[in-house]
């Protein structure tokens, strides 16, 4: 038996340890396209632009590990994985963990920095060293961190956002009001509502950015932070089956018997939910990991952990989040006292689908556990009012 | 058993305190972990072990050492 892992990140790693406390102790091959051993990615925007570089690393995968390899295939047939050098790596089992790369608008022109990689976040965080004055184009959750960060550097600070409120596109407009007021608060320049027409970088190395409106910006350095789409590119003219992401049941299994995938390129079916989804949180990594390895190993067959789990550090405080709130579920807020906290409990047809909470990590917690059995938005509000234990 | 957690890499999941309340907390704050018991009580090993594994971030570390 050999289990191979295309994809050098969180993925790799989380899914060799799943491997390894199950007492597997064959060989394992992780194969990444970075030349870095496995990072804390959702770190790039914040401890790697500070320069806290030490603390970016995850450790070391229990298994051969090659770096700067890309996988450009898979042969089914004969169960090996290629690598861009030419090496096929022979497999019993195959776990699919590529993850994502940024997406690009074709307004912005190349030059932006994006984050997705430790190589773009160091290139950035050379740039701001520099100071002046940074514009962001997009308000989603990457392009708010590196507002926040920037602004902690000192650098002034813009951020372009097509909807009416940062984070609005994930979380909707009323959590999205407080992270706008938030970033405000902090002295960062809002321009929501507003659409990027072009953003290109003039002879002398600044940035001329066009707005829709007629509005021309100028920045010493831009980001975009449009999200991000499934690295799927390379899996695509093969046998998978595809729709934004490699499509899988709920143990991870893809279309092709022992060939497993997971993290940001994978699309679980979730019976909870009744649909497939793309967990883009990279706490789900370790759940999917746990699940793949019972799977190939037969350890066990327990399901996926139900309610998912994202953050967001900006200006010091956490945004935390469960389950799946949704832009356009109804939001009841309960509480945005004096300390600047805020609950938000979202909703859809009268049943809980997620909480967001903001200085609110008893709450969060409390609810993470009740959230395991579809609760209604009224029991939930009722089993928040109860004492705390 | 002895536990150690890296309070400073927590992301606040809170998974170590779903599977094992008597051991670990959180911050009422930001989620953070607290460790309640930095030597496992006795009954709560297993408990311990499986907070380990499933904390996305790797916080958690085990010392088998003290028994």
């Amino acid at each position: 038996m050999s289990v191979v892992i295309a994809g050098g990140g969180a993925g790799g790693l989380r899914m060799t340890e799943a491997l390894r406390q199950r007492g597997y102790t064959g060989p394992v091959t992780v194969v990444g396209a970075e030349a870095h051993l496995p990072y804390n990615r959702p770190g790039l925007s914040k401890e790697l632009l500070r320069g806290d570089e030490d603390g970016i690393w995850l450790g070391e995968p229990d298994a051969d590990v090659v770096l700067a390899d890309p996988a450009t295939a898979v042969d089914t047939d004969r169960n090996e994985l290629l690598l861009n050098s030419g090496r096929r790596i022979a497999y019993t089992d195959l776990v699919l963990a590529t993850g994502a790369e940024a997406r690009r608008l074709p307004m912005v022109a190349a030059e932006a920095h994006r984050i997705r990689g430790l190589d773009d976040a160091v290139a950035l965080r050379e740039d701001l060293r520099k100071g002046g004055h940074l514009l962001v184009i997009g308000g989603g959750f990457v392009g708010c961190e590196v507002a926040s960060t920037a602004r902690t550097m000192g650098l002034g600070v813009t951020v372009v956002e097509v909807l009416d409120h940062l984070a609005e596109g994930a979380l909707g407009p009323a959590v999205g009001a407080y992270l706008s007021d938030l970033h405000r608060s902090h002295g960062v320049r809002l321009l929501c509502g507003r659409t990027v027409v072009s953003a290109n970088r003039l002879t002398d190395g600044t940035w001329l950015v066009a707005l829709a409106d007629g509005t021309e910006l100028t920045a010493d350095h831009v980001v975009e932070g449009s999200g991000s789409i499934p690295a799927t590119g390379w899996l695509e003219g093969g046998p998978f089956t595809l729709d934004s992401g490699v499509v899988c049941d709920d143990r991870g299994r893809t279309n092709i018997p022992h060939v497993y995938a997971l993290g940001d390129v994978a699309r679980w079916w979730h019976p909870a939910h009744a649909r497939h989804l793309r967990m883009e949180h990279w706490t789900s990594v370790t759940d999917q990991a746990a699940v793949v390895a019972d799977t190939i190993l037969g350890t066990g067959d327990r399901p996926l952990e139900p309610v998912p789990y994202f953050w967001s550090d900006q200006y010091g405080v956490r945004l935390q989040a469960i389950g799946l709130p949704g832009r356009d579920d109804e939001v009841t807020v309960l509480r945005n006292g004096t300390r600047g906290s805020l609950l938000g409990c979202y909703s859809r047809d009268g049943r809980l689908t997620g909480v967001v909470g903001v200085r609110e990590g008893k709450a969060v917690a409390r609810l993470r556990l009740f959230m395991r059995d579809a609760p209604t938005l009224a029991d939930a509000l009722a089993h928040l009012s109860t004492k705390e234990k | 058993m002895r536990v150690r957690v890296d309070a400073g890499k927590c992301v606040g999941a809170g998974s170590c305190a779903l599977v094992a309340p008597d051991v670990f907390d959180q911050d009422d704050d930001d989620g953070t972990v607290i460790l309640l018991h930095e030597a496992v009580p006795a009954g709560h090993e297993d408990q311990v072990r499986e907070a380990a594994a499933i904390c996305p971030a790797g916080v958690i570390a085990l010392n088998h050492t003290g028994g």
